[in-house]
């Protein structure tokens, strides 16, 4: 009898949360739509706000970001949209819409400032590491991971094959490279500041008081290099530095 | 203690007075009385601790000139004074009493002023031109001329002395059109006795509307070398070359302003072209035979003096079955007597689509002659065309591009937007790392190292136990193969020779396979020799196994009873142990 309650018990919490679970995925599809329509009405404020909660149910969806980035270049804050694109770019790094609005609102910007990022001719080469996201990593890491044991195994018993000796040379370079890629993106992210405010004043130290040294506008891209309590260090090419206020920049973790 | 009170306040009164004797701005000019010819050098003087620039009074009936500023330190019975002056020049520009007011200039925050000064500006003196070192003068050839009619202005610049630094600044001629009539002229001129140098300017003025158009005075200004009217003896503070004989004065030079009267054109009853003066017009055809679809060229120059500016593009009527293309347009303009003339040219290709006899009309030109008086009208020639039939289909030709890359457009970028949001429902389900959690990733990325490891571990547990056989097999070989030498020697009890040799060499056989894992029965004599000899096995020792299996091989199949065919049981352990030694 205990043994029948137990498994009664069981599946009745496995289907509670399956449905639980369905329950929630409904709300969000109505919401998405919801937020959606909110945009096309053209009443942009509300559908910031719709679109930031779906965002924290979904904090890994790029296409949440890439409408997110939409609405904030219709209320014309080019700071926030470019940071909202530049963060769907990290979910969806070959998606050629938020490419193409990427490039159309860095159009906008007034400083003349090369946006943070690799040369091309390293994304060429690690090509992995720019073209595919997170997710992709870890689930091609984890298919050349079975590949490589299963080349190991297979030497076990047909010695002296050379063909399974080059695949297990080739899936442990593979397992090297597509490893180094997920641990930068997990361990060292490159942090951009972008600017979030009309006009805003960088300082030779972070003080309000201290010399301003350069002025950067809206939408400019700039490489994080430190933090200290409210204010960031920014790098804008090999030469120039200074210090922000954290409060006027939108953060963005590459 | 006393007589320090005395001395004190004398020091005092001292320093206070030489602060006041110190402080303070002085006006100068370097003459009260002059001429509308004359410049005056108004200086400021400043003394006391400011450098600061002193405020002039307005002073609108002059044209004022900074020249600059000098500084001067005095020290006087051990007393410091510094001044600092500021040079000004003045251009009277008009006659008459005038008040140079006070500047004004603040030092040690404290305002001073300086004295207002009485200047008398008069005419310059009536002097006959002759009898002048320079002078200018002005004129147009024209005063009341018709609108758009050419007019020429001269300015002409008479010196017989020598002269520096002339600067012309000619009037700005509002409401004339201005065409430059080429380089300064320079010649002498005999007047009134005397021998002048003459620089003339001119220019060709167009009126635009009818009235009165005033124009300016133009004003030179020049370093003139004046000499000196009385002779006087030279004394030793005059330099060698004489420099006292005469000096130089900056003079200020005016021409007359003058008053033009400019009239309309009388009416006409044909629309007026604007063209004023004496024009042509002609018009020439390259060739009037041609096939229908080939091109001929119509040239029509129209030409003449006056405002040729003012020419403009002859329209050609529509003519029916032919095509015209407008052509480049020349212009060549040049200057003669004192007079504007030139010409354009215009082309146009005209291309007869159909056969047959076509006129290219006569065109027309207005213009109103001036010395006529009057409007007057003037026409071109006009051209036939005798058109014969094409062998092609030239009209298609015409229609159609002639090169097909030139006729593609670049596309023009006509508005920039954002790309729409994303709508698709399924966009919410799309795969993300985040989605799955993280002790799923761990667990697909090590199992397949631990399955792995397991395989390894059974894999070396089944070597293990094989080698293990093999090590028993040859260790226990000897043993075996001792045990099995009463079967040989049974079968020599019972005299039967064949199954005692068959015993014996697969004995030998088996157990050279135990030794070696291998199948022994499977081994011939030569396999045992080579088998041997890997093993390191003395050469002698090889023979004599060699020769054992023969005997038994010779016995097995031979059948025949020799003296040895009874020992093979004595000497099978005996072998066997020296066998065992070596291996």
């Amino acid at each position: 009898m205990n043994r029948i309650s137990f498994i009664t018990a069981i599946i009745l919490s496995l289907s509670l949360s399956t449905v639980l679970a369905l329950a929630s995925e409904n709300q969000s599809a109505r919401n998405f739509l919801e937020a959606n329509s909110t945009f096309q009405k053209g009443n942009y404020e509300d559908a910031l706000k719709q679109y930031a909660q779906l965002i924290e149910k979904h904090p890994g969806n790029g296409h949440l970001y890439y409408n997110q980035g939409n609405t904030y270049l219709r209320l014309g804050r080019l700071g926030a949209a470019i940071a909202a694109y530049r963060q769907g770019l990290v979910f969806l790094p070959r998606n050629q819409d938020l490419k193409a609005n990427l490039t159309y609102a860095r159009t906008l910007t007034k400083d003349d400032i090369k946006p943070v990022g690799a040369h091309p001719l390293v994304e060429t080469l690690f090509f992995w590491h720019y073209f595919l996201n997170q997710h992709e990593l870890v689930l091609a890491l984890v298919v050349i991971n079975m590949l490589f044991w299963l080349s190991m195994a297979c030497r076990l018993y047909f010695r002296g094959q050379r063909m399974f000796h080059w695949l297990n040379v080739g899936t442990f370079g593979l397992i090297l490279a597509f490893g180094a890629s997920l641990l930068v993106h997990r361990v060292a992210p490159q942090t951009i500041a972008l600017v979030n405010e009309p006009e805003i004043e960088v300082y030779a130290a972070n003080r309000v008081d201290s010399v301003v040294r350069f002025k950067l506008h809206a939408g400019s891209e700039v490489a994080v290099i430190d933090e200290n309590q409210n204010w960031l260090r920014i790098r804008l090419d090999k030469t120039q530095e200074g210090w922000l206020e954290k409060s006027k920049v939108a953060l963005v973790h590459l | 203690m006393r007589r320090l009170a005395k001395i004190v306040p004398i020091l005092v009164l001292c320093g206070m007075t030489n602060n006041a004797w110190a402080a303070g701005l002085t006006a100068t000019i370097d003459k009260t009385h002059a001429t509308l010819e004359d410049q005056l050098l108004l200086t400021l003087e400043v003394t006391g601790s400011s450098r600061s620039e002193p405020q002039l009074p307005a002073l609108p009936d002059f044209v004022v000139q900074s020249r600059g500023q000098s500084s001067q330190v005095q020290i006087i019975n051990g007393r410091m004074r510094s001044n600092v002056s500021f040079n000004y020049i003045l251009t009277p520009k008009k006659s008459g009493q005038f008040m140079i007011g006070a500047a004004r200039v603040e030092i040690d925050d404290e305002v001073h002023f300086s004295k207002p000064i009485s200047i008398k500006i008069s005419k310059p003196e009536a002097i006959p031109q002759q009898n002048r070192p320079a002078f200018v003068l002005a004129e147009v050839n024209n005063e009341t001329p018709y609108v758009g009619e050419q007019v020429v202005y001269t300015f002409r610049f008479f010196r017989r002395v020598q002269i520096a630094n002339a600067k012309l600044d000619l009037p700005t001629f509002d409401g004339f059109v201005i065409e430059d009539m080429g380089e300064q002229r320079e010649y002498e001129i005999v007047r009134g006795g005397q021998k002048f140098i003459v620089t003339d300017v001119k220019k060709a003025l167009f009126p635009q509307e009818a009235g009165i158009i005033n124009i300016p005075a133009a004003v030179l200004n020049a370093d003139i070398f004046m000499q000196n009217r009385k002779r006087r003896r030279r004394d030793m503070f005059d330099d060698f070359f004489g420099s006292a004989r005469g000096q130089t004065q900056t003079k200020v030079l005016r021409t007359d302003a003058m008053v033009l009267r400019v009239k309309n054109l009388p009416v006409s009853t044909q629309k007026s072209s604007g063209l004023i003066g004496a024009f042509d017009i002609k018009a020439t055809l390259t060739k009037s035979q041609l096939r229908a679809g080939e091109s001929t060229t119509l040239e029509v120059i129209i030409s003449g003096v006056g405002n040729i500016q003012q020419i403009t593009k002859p329209t050609l009527p529509q003519i029916k079955g032919v095509k015209i293309y407008e052509d480049k347009t020349s212009q060549e303009r040049s200057m003669n007597n004192d007079r504007l003339r030139g010409q354009k040219t215009f082309r146009w290709a005209v291309i007869p689509l159909e056969a047959g006899l076509l006129e290219i009309p006569k065109l027309t030109l207005h213009y109103f002659d001036v010395e006529a008086g009057t409007h007057l009208t003037k026409h071109s020639a006009n051209f036939l065309l005798n058109v014969t039939p094409s062998g092609e289909k030239e009209e298609l030709r015409l229609t159609t591009s002639q090169n097909t890359k030139s006729a593609k457009l670049s596309v023009e970028i006509l508005g920039e937007d954002i790309s729409p949001i994303h709508e698709e429902i399924n966009v919410l389900n799309a795969p993300f790392a985040s989605n799955y959690p993280m002790a799923l990733w761990f667990l697909f990325f090590f199992s397949p190292p631990f399955l792995f490891f397991g395989l390894f571990l059974n894999n070396k547990r089944l070597n293990k136990s094989s080698a293990e056989r093999d090590s028993q097999r040859q260790s226990k070989a000897a043993k075996k193969a001792l045990k099995r030498v009463q079967e040989v020697t049974k079968a020599e009890v019972q005299n039967n020779i064949e199954l005692s040799a068959q015993t014996a060499s697969q004995l030998v056989r088996d157990y050279l396979g135990d030794k070696a894992l291998l199948e022994g029965r499977a081994l011939t004599t030569g396999d045992v020799s080579k088998l041997l000899q890997q093993q390191s096995i003395p050469q002698e020792l090889i023979q004599t196994i060699q020769t054992f299996l023969e005997l038994c091989d010779t016995l097995q199949y031979a059948g025949r009873q020799t003296a040895e065919s009874s020992t093979l049981s004595k000497q099978l352990p005996e072998l066997i142990k020296k066998i065992e030694r070596h291996l």
